[in-house]
């Protein structure tokens, strides 16, 4: 801001930055603490009296994770998962918000309601009976299941965000292409979609990281080592008989990285997706 | 639509109306045992059960506590993140960060953290001369508040994302204005950020108290059921206990159920008081 | 229409990978599929069974062994899903106590024939007394490995002490071991004793010292008898053993949180399984190399105890009946105990997958095993153990009650564990906690619907 230049401020600049510093202290010292205990010996890690820094890192650790067990497998299965689901969950959900948003029919009100009625279900409560469910039609040890139960639980919150981008962008637009002899999804495709795809990446990042994060129903649903995600992989590593502290955090760490990267390049469009429309005042 | 409708109805809806149905059951997790018992649970839990009310109350402090500092913590970085600064993106990227952590690698890590015996936290306490007596961060007397530190720490960037995004929709006139007006930081924050993050800040705190209310993973992998997690054994811990630890399926269901119907009657509560002409 | 041709080209590799899978399933159908499912998630014992699997499927061309590998706490959850849905795999392990309550319901294949094809004499008769059904007289479990939990310390924190390397035979010589051993250092505080307290931990110390007090947690008709004397004892004894010589954030320990204490030196006595061993290995290789470990070949008792009562690591093999493929499950488990395999098992956890079978303990091939010349002292202690002791399994304190039919639900249920925390946190005497716990546990039984007193 270019008037900024006031009395006062510069006490508010000192602020700010030191808010920011703290934040980058707060949030980002235990991801630095993780990848010193990664690259430090067996012995100094499990030391009563910690040490910051050590003189003789070495990256034994990751290679112990890398060829004692399957990480990679889990990590691309991770991937796999979350990025499958993503792409399913924008595209029933889009199409789902679009007709809420564009067909009258009875009952609509009521759908959208009951959309965030479903986030008062406590997972614990679905999880037996959606087994039963994914056994009985064959899907347990599959990674197709896990992507089904995620996109279910993702679409709610997406629906009814992808919903109110819809509504805020003018039908006038759509009718208009159509009277230049545009189809329906002809317009929708390029005419709609893109002044709604801040509010697809937003979604998209949401429905991600219920995919990357969720323990619960990967637990109930895969055994099969080769089918296990990160957290799964993760988790039974932690719990092996001989727990190796080192490899576990060069785990934490090659998990990190990917999304600290990511995180850097979306987070402008995340935050101008949830502005755009998504929660809008 | 039809597809999303079917998917939601199906794999969410139906396990729901199954488990509501189980609530009137006495069912055992896996040994072929099943009869209709009305209400009795729901009686059981209500009438006799103190381990239900202490479950309640430990869930209540957990919300609300982990609730109300992800809401300050989050604004307040927002607030921050929204002003120009050199390494913005940057900071931007790290505060976000937290949230995209596999919940298991925050356990694992803060564990390891805030061990006993090599955790970095109980070191750097000790030595900046803070406490003359070293805290046990797990200790029963101390496990909830450090839950309740952990949680917001990997569930406040979700704030921040919310209400950052909506600080970059307020015209910057509004601000040029109120100062034309002499109106200090403090008195711009409070008359003109504040009303318009009012909406945003409203959808957040109801989405954040029912995943908080019904967050189970991480306070499970944290402390478990026994031990230690006698101290934090919310309703979701609680229910998972009935469910796969006594095996008694019925009585698992019928808590999610008033956990449900508890969440339900918040929501109409907050939305009558707090919602007025605004729809979603 | 040409961005219908790109929505198109875009869905179709979808639709072909589903079309892959389901034909890939079903494909797999034509063969006969077993899946087991383990406790052992670790890379070296996984890749064991992997070895095994492979030599079977050579041998037996039409079977197609899958593994799944699960730590215990979660595969009890799994298997409790899958029992409740009927989609059952085909063996896996479980504890003793949901083995003997699903054999009475008549949902395990007997595995007399697996037993036979060891030879019944071979197997250690603890193990047989273990897993041989008194009533129906068969075998419905056989135990997959053994271990016994023992006292494992540091040599050099005794010495340090001036305390002479001999077991203590009462808790009172404990006690007064453990106050001496916990001592301030420059590193910090020393204990005398470090227990695992995480999660349903309590279980297991508290079964086993009420047992080694002469105690019993269930009367003949399965009354809990929480509040008799040797229980409170227990509690009295562990009280002041968790105020003098325990770290004080045992609760939140896990088992293998307890054994790192032992490895780095913040305390001096743990109580513990073989698998400690690498662990002590990896954190302690100056420790190891300087045979700073030993391990106590008895527990001590209580004021009323007799013989001293210890856990027995004994989880049992088990087939499903009505799982799709039995028999074949059946001729894995008579392969997978064969020598030659089960040699390749054991060797994967040596120290904690102690070998059933006598012949085993004795094999040339057993007894070379680099961590087995390491690690005698613990492996001895173990046989000894064994062969002259009575373990027994998680909360089972007399033989019998393996036969209640509510032990995992009372294991699962946390009412033991919270009586404990009640004396050690909450200010409670033993009998109050003791009383509020026997009206849950009976609250329990009861809407199980097996109260008969």
């Amino acid at each position: 801001m270019e008037d900024g230049a006031q009395e006062g401020d510069w006490v508010v600049r000192a602020a700010v930055y030191g808010a920011a510093i703290m934040l980058v202290i707060i949030c980002g010292f235990p991801l630095l603490w993780m990848l010193l205990t990664s690259i430090k010996p067996d012995r100094e890690i499990l030391s009563l009296v910690p040490t910051f820094w050590t003189d003789s890192p070495h990256l034994h650790a990751y290679e112990r994770l890398f060829t004692k067990t399957k990480f990679l497998t889990y990590f691309r299965n991770s991937i796999f998962v979350a990025g499958c689901t993503t792409i399913l969950t924008i595209t029933v959900g889009s199409l789902a918000a679009y007709g809420l948003t564009r067909f009258r029919f009875r009952g609509k009100e009521f759908i959208a309601a009951i959309l965030l009625l479903t986030y008062m279900f406590a997972p614990i409560m679905i999880v037996v009976p959606f087994y039963i469910m994914m056994r009985t039609a064959g899907l347990s040890n599959s990674l197709f299941g896990l992507i089904l139960a995620y996109t279910a639980f993702s679409l709610p919150f997406c629906l009814w965000l992808l919903r109110s981008f819809f509504q805020s962008i003018p039908i006038d637009l759509e009718e208009q292409a159509m009277v230049d002899g545009a189809t329906r999804p002809q317009a929708v495709l390029f005419v709609v979609m893109p002044l709604a795809l801040p509010g697809i990446i937003a979604v998209s990042i949401f429905t991600f990281i219920v995919a990357w994060n969720d323990y619960l129903f990967a637990r109930v649903l895969i055994g099969l080592d080769d089918l296990k995600t990160l957290p799964l992989g993760l988790q039974d590593l932690y719990e092996s008989s001989t727990l190796d502290w080192g490899m576990i955090m060069a785990a934490g760490v090659m998990i990190t990285i990917p999304s600290l990267l990511f995180f850097l390049f979306v987070q402008r469009y995340l935050i101008a997706g949830w502005g755009a429309g998504g929660v809008k005042g | 639509m039809a597809p999303a409708i079917l998917l939601i109805a199906g794999l969410v809806l139906y396990p729901v109306l199954y488990s509501m149905w189980l609530s009137l059951h006495a069912k055992h997790a896996y040994l072929p045992i099943q009869r209709f018992i009305g209400f009795e649970n729901f009686k059981f839990f209500l009438l006799e059960d103190e381990e239900f009310w202490r479950a309640l109350k430990l869930g209540s402090i957990f919300t609300f506590g982990s609730l109300t500092l992800q809401i300050v913590i989050g604004i307040g970085a927002a607030l921050v993140l929204n002003e120009t600064f050199v390494g913005r993106g940057f900071v931007r990227a790290v505060t976000l960060f937290p949230y995209m952590l596999p919940t298991i690698v925050v356990v694992i890590l803060m564990r390891w953290i805030f061990n006993d015996s090599y955790g970095i936290a109980k070191y750097l306490i000790q030595s900046s001369g803070l406490t003359q007596t070293p805290i046990v961060w797990f200790s029963s007397g101390m496990v909830m508040i450090t839950l309740i530190m952990v949680s917001t720490w990997t569930f406040f960037p979700f704030v921040v994302i919310g209400t950052l995004s909506r600080l970059q929709t307020i015209d910057p006139e509004l601000y040029a204005a109120a100062k034309v007006d002499g109106a200090g930081i403090f008195r711009r924050f409070y008359h003109i950020t504040l009303p318009q993050l009012r909406s945003v800040i409203f959808v957040v705190v109801l989405l954040r108290f029912m995943f908080m209310f019904t967050k189970f993973d991480l306070v499970w992998l944290f402390a478990g059921a026994g031990g230690v997690g006698y101290f934090v054994r919310t309703l979701p811990i609680y229910t998972y206990l009935k469910t796969f630890g006594e095996m008694q399926v019925g009585a698992g269901a019928a808590l999610s159920t008033m956990m449900f119907v508890m969440l339900g009657v918040f929501a109409f509560a907050y939305f009558t008081f707090f919602r007025r002409e605004e729809h979603l | 229409m040409n961005r219908y041709r790109r929505l198109t080209k875009r869905v179709l590799p979808l639709a072909i990978a589903i079309g892959f899978w389901t034909g890939m399933t079903l494909c797999a159908s034509a063969q006969k599929v077993v899946n087991i499912w383990h406790t052992e998630p670790n890379p070296a014992t996984i890749a064991a069974m992997n070895e095994i699997i492979a030599k079977f499927e050579k041998e037996n061309p039409g079977i197609k062994v899958i593994q799944e590998a699960v730590g215990w706490a979660d595969l009890d959850k799994k298997m409790q899903t899958a029992l409740a849905s009927g989609a059952l795999p085909e063996a896996s392990h479980g504890q003793t106590y949901i083995e003997r309550s699903l054999a009475a319901k008549g949902l395990l294949r007997p595995l007399d024939d697996v037993v036979a094809s060891i030879g019944e004499d071979d197997i250690f008769d603890v193990v047989k007394k273990l897993d041989y059904n008194t009533k129906e007289k068969k075998y419905y479990g056989l135990a997959h490995a053994v271990g016994a939990d023992l006292i494992v310390y540091r040599k050099d924190f005794l010495r340090e002490a001036g305390i002479p390397e001999q077991a203590p035979k009462t808790w009172r010589e404990w006690l007064d071991q453990l106050k001496k051993l916990t001592v301030d250092t420059p590193k910090g505080k020393r204990y005398g004793l470090t227990l695992a307290g995480q999660g349903f931990w309590a279980n297991e110390d508290l079964y086993m010292w009420v047992g080694s007090n002469g105690g019993r947690l269930f009367a003949d008709n399965g009354r809990p008898t929480f509040t008799e004397k040797p229980v409170l004892e227990t509690l009295e004894f562990w009280k002041e053993l968790s105020d003098c010589c325990v770290p004080p954030d045992w609760l939140s320990q896990d088992y293998l949180g307890s054994v790192a204490d032992v490895a780095v030196g913040k305390a001096a006595m743990v109580m513990s399984w073989g698998r400690a061993s690498g662990y002590f290995e990896q954190y302690a290789p100056d420790q190891v190399k300087n045979n700073e470990f030993g391990v106590f070949n008895v527990k001590p008792l209580g004021p009323n105890g007799k013989e001293f009562l210890t856990q027995f690591d004994c989880e049992p093999w088990m087939i499903f009946k009505d799982s799709k493929n039995p028999e074949e499950a059946a001729a894995f488990l008579k392969f997978f105990f064969r020598p030659d395999n089960y040699l390749t098992y054991v060797k994967s956890v040596p120290i904690q997958l102690f070998p059933i079978t006598k012949s085993m303990q004795s094999n040339p091939g057993y007894q070379a095993l680099p961590e087995i010349q390491k690690w005698k002292f613990w492996v001895e202690a173990q046989k000894n153990i064994i062969q002259s002791n009575e373990p027994k399994p998680l909360l089972i304190t007399r033989w019998q009650d393996l036969d209640l039919p509510f032990i995992a639900e009372i294991a699962g249920s946390g009412i033991l564990s919270d009586m404990v925390i009640d004396v050690m946190k909450n200010g409670k005497t033993p009998l109050e906690s003791a009383t509020r716990a026997q009206k849950r546990a009976e609250t329990l039984i009861g809407q199980l619907g097996y109260a008969n007193w």
